[in-house]
């Protein structure tokens, strides 16, 4: 399986076959890295001609064992005491409705050879939509049917106050990170498919950048230094103005 | 109940067909509860609908407050008993009548109604002592009688002597709260009725989408006589074939 350092390389070798030079290889990384991550958000959420969303786990992560905190002071914002979460442990994409958190379940097994996450799963809800489940008594939050929501970066969860849960287990749908240690030799976290339409959209960028003329960078600076001031007449490749008073004067000056 | 137990399905088995039928597998749409409190809500529909479950509870007398509340699920009193002994030994057991307006407080805290004994006016003087007296017993105390207002029955202090009440009532298939369970024939016609309301609450998220699934599920829900909820009834009213059989038998046998 390719790798990002193959890939990359491949990458920054046609671009210097095209005469772009000058872009470092960590830059190229970084253009990989976030154009990975555009084709893996807009696979995720992409849908067939009838509306049906794409559905595939090559995104997929399991974490076991999340340590489940019960905070025990209130820190603002986000941490309010009593109230038991867990951190989320990685970076996952922003879907609609957090379906970057795929799911959220106990980690023992519910039955004999049934794994919990196929019994009793976490269902997702909001601070704002949480207060209708109590009107019911089916939905009604609880150690057989709890919830979570997210709030930034963490869980937090409705029906397991009662009851003693270390660890909890999540399927969560992680973006791209090319600057772990060792992903640049680990194979690429992207399917074979998309390194077409990453390749191309790394070389047009690349050659975008190449064709954006010096003298309109932004060096930061409201004025131009000295050295950077034209020394040499600016002359318009316009066809030059006629001044007849001149020509007139010409004239008068040979006669 | 004209049916075995043993051919009921779970709520899990209905949400396993209807899952997929609304695409929801992953219960995104909607969480797990609410679809069983569909289910639930099904069940009560049918029950009402059809009358098809039949149900008897046994209750200790409350011979200080002689008021029961109907049991929970329970939405047609049919009959009411009273009887000494236990469920395995049932002595002198007695029918309970209705007197309609009943209304008491309790053992020794009177009562009031429209047909009392000893009512005295110029419009009913005596009513009730008067007129029955020639064919039933004459005094309160000789009559078994209740009422039933807002799901509490009232019984009358002669209903006292006796330790236990037994209800005859229509049911739903189970308390609210509990995971019901479906007769194998209402399978079909529960799934739809679920289907049916999650696409009729999905429209307002989407109507363009969902109006066209929901016009299909209802046709195949309420369509008359071969819709779903139709048929249910039909099945219902054909379950009975004992007693009507034994009826035709009784009236064929008559010598008239």
């Amino acid at each position: 399986m390719t790798t990002l350092r193959l890939f990359a390389s491949n990458i920054e070798l046609q671009l210097k076959q095209a005469k772009v030079d000058g872009i470092k290889f960590n830059q190229i990384l970084f253009w990989c890295s976030f154009f990975i991550n555009e084709y893996r958000y807009k696979k995720s959420v992409s849908q067939n001609s009838i509306g049906f969303q794409f559905d595939s786990g090559a995104y997929l992560s399991i974490f076991s064992n999340i340590p489940v905190i019960t905070a025990t002071g209130t820190t603002n914002p986000n941490i309010i005491a009593g109230r038991k979460y867990i951190e989320i442990p990685i970076s996952i994409y922003d879907f609609n409705n957090d379906e970057g958190i795929k799911y959220i379940s106990y980690t023992d097994f519910f039955k004999s050879c049934q794994p919990s996450f196929t019994a009793t799963k976490f269902t997702r809800t909001s601070p704002t939509k949480a207060q209708r489940l109590y009107f019911s008594e089916y939905e009604k939050p609880s150690p057989n049917n709890p919830y979570f929501y997210r709030v930034g970066r963490y869980c937090y969860f409705l029906g397991i106050d009662e009851i003693d849960v270390p660890y909890l287990e999540a399927g969560l749908i992680t973006t791209f990170n090319p600057f772990t240690a060792t992903a640049l030799d680990e194979p690429l976290d992207v399917g074979e498919e998309a390194l077409a339409v990453i390749t191309k959209q790394v070389l047009d960028l690349g050659r975008f950048m190449m064709l954006v003329p010096e003298d309109l960078l932004n060096d930061s600076k409201d004025t131009n230094a000295p050295q950077s001031v034209p020394k040499t007449k600016l002359i318009s490749v316009n066809a030059g103005a006629v001044d007849t008073n001149m020509e007139q004067s010409n004239e008068s000056q040979t006669e | 109940m004209n049916f075995s137990p043993q051919n009921m399905v779970s709520a899990n088995v209905i949400m396993a067909d209807v899952l997929v039928s609304l695409n929801d597998e992953d219960q995104k749409f909607f969480n797990p509860g609410f679809y069983i409190s569909q289910i639930q809500q099904a069940l009560q529909e049918l029950s009402f609908d059809t009358y098809f479950l039949n149900l008897h509870k046994d209750f200790d007398f409350p011979s200080e407050t002689l008021s029961l509340e109907m049991p929970k699920g329970s939405f047609n009193l049919k009959q009411v008993y009273v009887f000494n002994g236990d469920n395995c030994n049932i002595e002198s057991s007695k029918l309970v009548w209705i007197k309609d307006g009943y209304i008491t407080s309790g053992k020794d805290k009177g009562y009031t109604a429209r047909n009392k004994e000893g009512n005295t006016d110029p419009f009913i003087n005596n009513y009730r002592s008067s007129i029955v007296s020639n064919y039933l017993p004459v005094s309160d105390t000789d009559v078994l009688f209740c009422s039933i207002q807002n799901g509490r029955i009232m019984f009358s202090s002669s209903c006292s002597s006796y330790s236990k009440v037994r209800l005859e009532y229509l049911g739903t298939m189970c308390d609210i709260g509990e995971v019901p369970f479906i007769p194998t024939h209402f399978r079909e016609a529960v799934k739809l009725w679920v289907e049916e309301k999650c696409l009729r609450y999905l429209k307002a998220r989407n109507p363009r989408f969902y109006r066209p699934l929901w016009v299909d599920v209802n046709s195949l829900l309420n369509q008359p006589f071969v819709g779903a909820w139709d048929i249910a009834k039909q099945r219902v009213s054909n379950m009975d074939s004992k007693e009507a059989d034994d009826l035709k038998e009784y009236f064929t046998k008559m010598n008239y």
